[in-house]
């Protein structure tokens, strides 16, 4: 195997430029396949959770106690994340809001709601973290690849003009070496770009769904305070 | 929280690097095997001669290797299909009577000629670029040696020329004997085709083929296209 153009080789043969190129490349490929496998361990995982709540929420069991489990679980060291987070915040201000005297139906609800909104905001941070970064590996990358493989060969027919034989043997490593970068580049970017668009749909489809839930929540809050105020008021 | 720490970044990590190794991996394995067109490539033997690499001062020598000067070369590499063009130049009129050459004489230079030839295989560095693994390697090596049986014994008429061009479909038994010769594509002179299909004749038995193991035979040399090219003629 030594008589042949190995590949390893090839890019150890590259001018500097082109190394430079390549190794940026290589950073580029690895840590968005990095992020990728995490985008799919989180986004899993939030979508599990956000099941799981649900079942629990609908159940019919009785609201402070669902609160109380998650104190347990969060004294316990568990990070609670996604559905019952915004459960949580919601509650959390309605229980507080509700503990005030005088207090308007319409002015708890609209704090609970804006908590909530306050810890969606944090749950979509959390999920689309990393997806720019996706993005734009999907987008440069192959420029860079491009530009890596044009510098190559530029450089290749540079020597070939001054070289007294003009054969394709004196540029074609050259360019094998150059093309090498632009495959790089979209080695990078190919997954990348599938992985941002399918994290940012299934982002945005849980989101959707968290937001429903705030909803849902809300209503429910509304129709307990008003419940709340007419057994005050009588 | 350590263990889910682990899970979010260890897996991750893990998993991005392991792609990449994987990448590498199979690049560098796969990079041979992915190439069906090259494992093609031993199987048109090109007959064409190996001409010598350096201008000889008396232009009348035939280079002319007997079998008895080439075979003791130690490992003779696939003859290169680039090398009739490489060395087209200094070539010479090969067509000019060739038993004419004193017979005297003849041992010595066959002597040199042989210095020559492998000089000028060494000066190939291009040559076995494509071979691709080891198995296409051997069958590439046989490939070269039939070659270099087929070269010795062609005798070209003298009205071959550069660029005339014919295709033979040899057919081989395991033992090497040739059972078949038909012509694939005729070079338009009948002298010429002739004259490849003799030496095909001539050789009778290809041994070299015995090595291989047998699905590489029925693979490559079962029924093989033999081109048969002077490149190295001057007119």
């Amino acid at each position: 195997m030594t008589d042949e153009l190995s590949v390893i080789e090839l890019i150890l043969g590259a001018s500097l430029t082109v190394k430079f190129v390549m190794a940026t490349l290589v950073a580029a490929s690895v840590t968005s396949w990095f992020m990728i496998v995490q985008r799919v361990i989180i986004l899993g995982r939030a979508n599990e959770e956000l099941l799981d709540f649900e079942d629990r929420f609908w159940s019919g069991m009785d609201l402070a106690q669902l609160y109380r489990e998650g104190s347990d679980a969060i004294e316990e060291g568990v990070d609670i994340t996604g559905g019952e987070a915004l459960f949580r915040a919601g509650f959390k201000e309605f229980s507080k809001l509700s503990r005030q005297p005088n207090m308007d139906a319409e002015a708890m609800v609209e704090g609970s709601r804006r908590a909530m909104r306050v810890a969606l905001m944090r749950e979509s941070d959390r999920l689309e973290r990393h997806l720019p970064f996706l993005a734009s590996v999907g987008s440069t990358s192959p420029y860079i690849g491009l530009f890596g493989t044009v510098w190559g060969i530029m450089h290749s027919f540079r020597g070939l003009a001054t070289s007294s034989q003009a054969t394709l043997a004196a540029v074609a490593p050259g360019i094998s070496e150059a093309l090498i970068a632009t495959a790089m580049g979209l080695f990078a970017a190919i997954p990348a770009v599938l992985a941002y668009n399918r994290f940012a749909a299934k982002a945005d489809a849980l989101l959707n769904r968290y937001e429903s839930f705030v909803d849902e929540f809300s209503g429910l809050l509304q129709r307990q305070s008003y419940a709340q105020k007419r057994g005050n008021s009588q | 929280m350590n263990s889910d720490r682990l899970l979010i970044f260890g897996i991750p990590a893990l998993v991005a690097v392991l792609v990449h190794l994987l990448f590498v991996f199979a690049l560098e394995g796969g990079w041979t095997t992915a190439s069906p067109t090259i494992t093609a490539q031993p199987q048109v033997v090109q007959a064409s001669l190996v001409s010598l690499s350096k201008p000889k001062p008396q232009p009348k020598t035939k280079p002319k290797p007997k079998p008895k000067a080439v075979e003791p070369k130690p490992e003779p590499k696939p003859a290169p299909t680039p090398a009739p063009q490489v060395e087209a130049p200094p070539a010479e009129p090969i067509v000019e009577q060739p038993e004419s050459t004193p017979e005297v004489s003849r041992e010595e230079r066959l002597a040199k000629l042989q210095r020559e030839l492998m000089a000028g295989f060494e000066d190939l560095p291009d040559a076995d670029e494509q071979v691709p693994n080891e198995e296409v390697n051997e069958v590439q090596q046989v490939a070269g040696l039939m070659q270099a049986r087929i070269t010795q014994n062609w005798r070209r008429p003298p009205s071959a020329r550069n660029g005339m061009e014919v295709l033979l479909i040899i057919s081989l038994v395991p033992t090497g004997e040739v059972v078949g010769i038909s012509i694939s594509s005729s070079s338009g002179s009948t002298a010429f085709d002739r004259s490849a299909i003799a030496a095909v004749e001539r050789v009778t038995r290809f041994p070299e083929v015995t090595v291989l193991s047998i699905s590489d035979f029925e693979r490559y040399f079962r029924r093989f296209p033999l081109r048969f090219k002077p490149e190295d003629l001057r007119y």
